[in-house]
């Protein structure tokens, strides 16, 4: 496992220019390799890059079979981290995946309790199907996510730097899942959708997946070096006028509040919280870097409302019942939020 | 040293901005141009609705109108130029902040936030490398678009809202326009009664088909009664279309032609003219006078109230007799005692009772309704527990044996069947104690159940068919549900009440941006 530093690097101490240049660089070389194995879905890999630069966690959602397991797979083997993959399956206990104490034979005789640290402990956590694991144990999660820590017993364990959970699901109306809890969900920055590749990827795909050439993925970006891009993007302004739409985006989601237009208030139950308002920002920041600009833009909020919000509405029992989308209410929401600030 | 050059910087980029935000002022006033013509067409709609109001009104009270046309082409004129004026002045003194210039230049170049942005870094002596690039960004940018200012408001002509006050302003026109009483039609043109009654009401001459109801009119007027009074005297068709107000005073003034008045001597002047006109209309009058004087006869009261088959005739003669002839109401248990009367009349098929009823019946018409017929009137059943049951003569009311009773009530719900009045158990069985025995569960004799082999089927059982469930029930099932759950919908509750909230919820968007 590696151990980054947080001691100013040579990119931080650059112009902005520089940091930037430096950032996209990183960011396409990241690119490319995933893409040597991951065919196609550039938008997708690059929020979910996005997500791992802004210190988020993604959750991947789609049906069997598109390959969202082998993305996670793919960004892990591309950086220089440690990775674990958990399998959630219905009998996976909390304990299985922060760990245990667990009885050993001493060498002289007798015997002592050890804590044998779980899966989570490491940089990169694939969390694969985690719906079909119990809420029970998807709430095992949920400190680590947060807060960066596992707390075992009286036993309290530093997640290391850079930690990012990538969990995939399939979509919920299939059977033998559990939903994630709100608390959970509201934990991932954004929430991809993984759709079905276009029929000029279909050729790719089958290319290499069904031929005798092995498509390997180098190690490009150490963690040290993330955690400098993770620095970059945080040093991104933001200017009141975009920082004041990001909220009135916020508030727009939220039944009752006066932004809220009546399809809000008809068909949501809970709308986005502050986690919602810095996904919107950091996600924008990295959307600014990459656009060669050095502040984030309203633009640049309005590109990553979806991923970051479409998870955080908890939609009424009448938006349910209407089959409303959440993505169609951002888009309202979108449309009927000015980004002039008077 | 650096705040000096912060300051210079930010001076630099205001004077460069400046231009921008002039050219905003000026798109912001022309911008305000559809909204100050939709308000003058409101104003205009507000003042067309008044005017015709008050022409509505000076017809009704036969008033002259104290504002004529040329009156009403100046408040229009007011009407169209205050508005507009006061919303380009209003304009005009707004003008826009550098921030404000800075936004709605960006908005309109689609330059991701570039110079507001810089601004706003500028203003809050943000220093970080990223924030120094963002600045000079926003400066090179606005520096490009110095020579090519966009749009910066766009001039929107929303003909829908301007629709609703331009329709509102036409019908109040011509409402003005036929309440004038030039374009009312004269009565030989074809506009008679209106035409009559306008022209009676402005005091002019009243042209009509009957000389001698013209002459008529003429001689009330001479007389000194009033037009109304003459009007319904000399024209009894009328009274149809006339108001019901006008009705009224026109009854009034036949009724007290008994009496001594003017307009008994205008009536009589013209009755005497000829026979056609006022004789009729006397006669009418006449006919009224009396009905008013005696209802039960003029109207066919009587065979309504005999007609067993029409009792709601029947009813409506007791009303009416009760509340002309003054003898008091009448309940409708008398009317149904009326109504019991007709039937036994009917069933005793004899002659005699029938004449009697017949006459019992005119009597009590002629006293003033339907009185209860007490010939064949029986006493109630005794309700006392008392000894009786015997056969016997009905009861008069005065003692003696009476058939047996009809009680009811809790008298005949007395049980016969004796109940012991205490409840088995112990008295005070105190605290519950549960001992716990260990004894061999008893052996029930029984059969032993057969052997099989169980295996796993290797087929399906059956196919379960999913039902399908019609679409019109999805609906209702849904309705019902909606309704059901549209109770329990949790709010982010901040300050105020829940009905505050709601109302909030049902504003929409009140976004301040346009």
């Amino acid at each position: 496992m590696s151990e980054p530093t947080n001691k100013p690097t040579q990119l931080e101490q650059a112009d902005a220019e520089v940091q930037a240049a430096r950032f996209r660089e990183v960011f396409e070389a990241l690119k490319s390799e995933i893409h040597k194995v991951f065919v196609g879905h550039d938008e997708l890999v690059e929020n979910v890059l996005s997500v791992l630069l802004s210190d988020g966690h993604v959750l991947l959602e789609g049906v069997p079979g598109l390959g969202k397991t082998l993305l996670a797979h793919t960004v892990s083997s591309a950086l220089q981290l440690s990775f674990s993959r958990i399998q959630f399956t219905p009998d996976l206990m909390p304990a299985d995946i922060v760990g245990t104490t667990v009885l050993h034979e001493k060498e002289g005789g007798g015997h002592e309790l050890r804590f044998e640290q779980g899966p989570l402990v490491a940089n990169f956590v694939l969390a694969d199907e985690i719906n079909r694991a119990t809420p029970k144990t998807q709430s095992a999660l949920l400190e680590g996510m947060q807060e960066r820590q596992i707390s075992v017993s009286r036993r309290t364990i530093r997640l290391p730097e850079p930690f990012i959970v990538v969990a995939t699901q399939n979509p919920v109306e299939q059977e033998g899942t559990y939903p994630l809890p709100e608390a959970q969900l509201d934990r991932f920055l954004v929430k991809l959708l993984v759709d079905y590749p276009q029929e000029k990827e279909y050729h790719d795909i089958l290319d290499r997946t069904t031929g005798k050439d092995v498509h390997r993925v180098d190690a490009v970006a150490s963690g040290d070096e993330i955690m400098a891009m993770r620095r970059v993007v945080r040093s991104v302004p933001v200017s009141e006028q975009v920082r004041g739409y990001a909220i009135r985006l916020i508030m727009a989601t939220q039944p009752g509040s006066r932004y809220a237009s009546k399809a809000i208030n008809n068909a949501v139950e809970l709308g986005a919280s502050p986690r919602g308002a810095q996904g919107l920002l950091l996600m924008g920041k990295v959307r600014a870097l990459l656009g060669g600009r050095f502040a984030v833009s309203c633009q640049d909020i309005r590109d990553v409302a979806l991923p970051v919000l479409r998870h955080r509405i908890l939609l009424s029992f009448e938006g349910q019942s209407d089959r409303i989308k959440p993505d169609d209410l951002i888009r309202s929401v979108l449309d009927s939020v000015s980004e002039l600030s008077s | 040293m650096r705040v000096k050059s912060q300051t210079v910087r930010q001076e630099e980029f205001a004077g460069k901005l400046a231009q921008a935000r002039r050219a905003l002022h000026r798109s912001s006033i022309r911008a305000q141009i559809p909204k100050g013509c939709t308000r003058s067409l409101y104003g205009t709609a507000a003042v067309a609705v008044g005017y015709s109001l008050m022409r509505v009104g000076c017809l009704l009270m036969s008033v002259e109108p104290p504002v004529g046309w040329k009156g009403l082409t100046a408040c229009m004129a007011l009407a169209v130029i205050l508005p507009m004026a006061i919303t380009l002045i209003l304009a005009y003194k707004r003008t826009p902040s550098l921030s404000e210039a800075a936004e709605r230049l960006d908005f309109s170049a689609n330059d991701h936030n570039r110079i507001a942005t810089s601004l706003s870094l500028m203003m809050s002596n943000t220093h970080t490398s990223f924030a120094k690039a963002a600045i000079r960004d926003g400066e090179a940018y606005l520096e490009q678009l110095k020579d090519r200012l966009p749009q910066l408001y766009a001039c929107v002509w929303d003909l829908r809202r301007a629709m609703s006050p331009a329709v509102a302003t036409l019908i109040a026109l011509t409402i003005a326009i036929m309440c004038d009483p030039r374009a009312i039609s004269k009565p030989d043109v074809g506009g008679g009664p209106v035409g009559t009654i306008l022209a009676l009401a402005d005091g002019s001459k009243v042209q009509t088909d009957e000389p001698d109801i013209e002459e008529g009119a003429k001689k009330a007027q001479r007389s000194g009664t009033t037009a109304l009074a003459s009007t319904g005297t000399s024209k009894a068709g009328m009274q149809e279309r006339l108001p019901q107000k006008q009705v009224r005073a026109e009854v009034t003034g036949t009724a007290n032609k008994g009496s001594t008045g003017k307009a008994n001597t205008a009536e009589q002047a013209a009755g005497n003219q000829g026979e056609s006109g006022n004789s009729t209309a006397s006669s009418a009058s006449k006919k009224n006078d009396s009905d008013r004087r005696k209802p039960g006869k003029t109207r066919p009261r009587r065979s309504m109230m005999m007609d067993p088959r029409n009792p709601q005739a029947e009813e409506e003669g007791a009303s009416t007799s009760s509340g002309s002839a003054g003898g008091g109401s009448m309940s409708p248990v008398q009317n149904d005692w009326a109504q019991r009367a007709h039937t036994m009349g009917g069933e005793q098929d004899d002659s005699d009772s029938e004449e009697e009823v017949e006459d019992e019946n005119e009597s009590s018409s002629q006293r003033g309704g339907v009185q209860p017929s007490l010939k064949d009137r029986n006493e109630a059943p005794s309700r006392e527990m008392g000894l009786s049951g015997e056969e016997g003569p009905p009861g008069t009311g005065r003692g003696g044996p009476t058939p047996p009773k009809k009680s009811r009530g809790t008298a005949s719900l007395v049980l016969g069947v004796p109940i012991p009045d205490f409840i088995k158990g112990r008295m005070g069985p105190g605290t519950t104690k549960i001992t716990h025995e260990r004894t061999q569960p008893p052996a029930v004799p029984g059969e032993s159940a057969a052997e099989g082999s169980v295996a796993a089927r290797v087929k399906a059982e059956h196919v379960l068919r999913r039902l399908e469930i019609p679409s019109s029930l999805r609906t209702f099932v849904r309705d019902y549900l909606v309704a059901l759950h549209s109770q329990d919908r949790v709010r982010p509750i901040k300050v105020g009440s829940k009905q505050s909230l709601n109302e909030k919820a049902t504003e929409g968007v009140t976004n301040s941006h346009e």
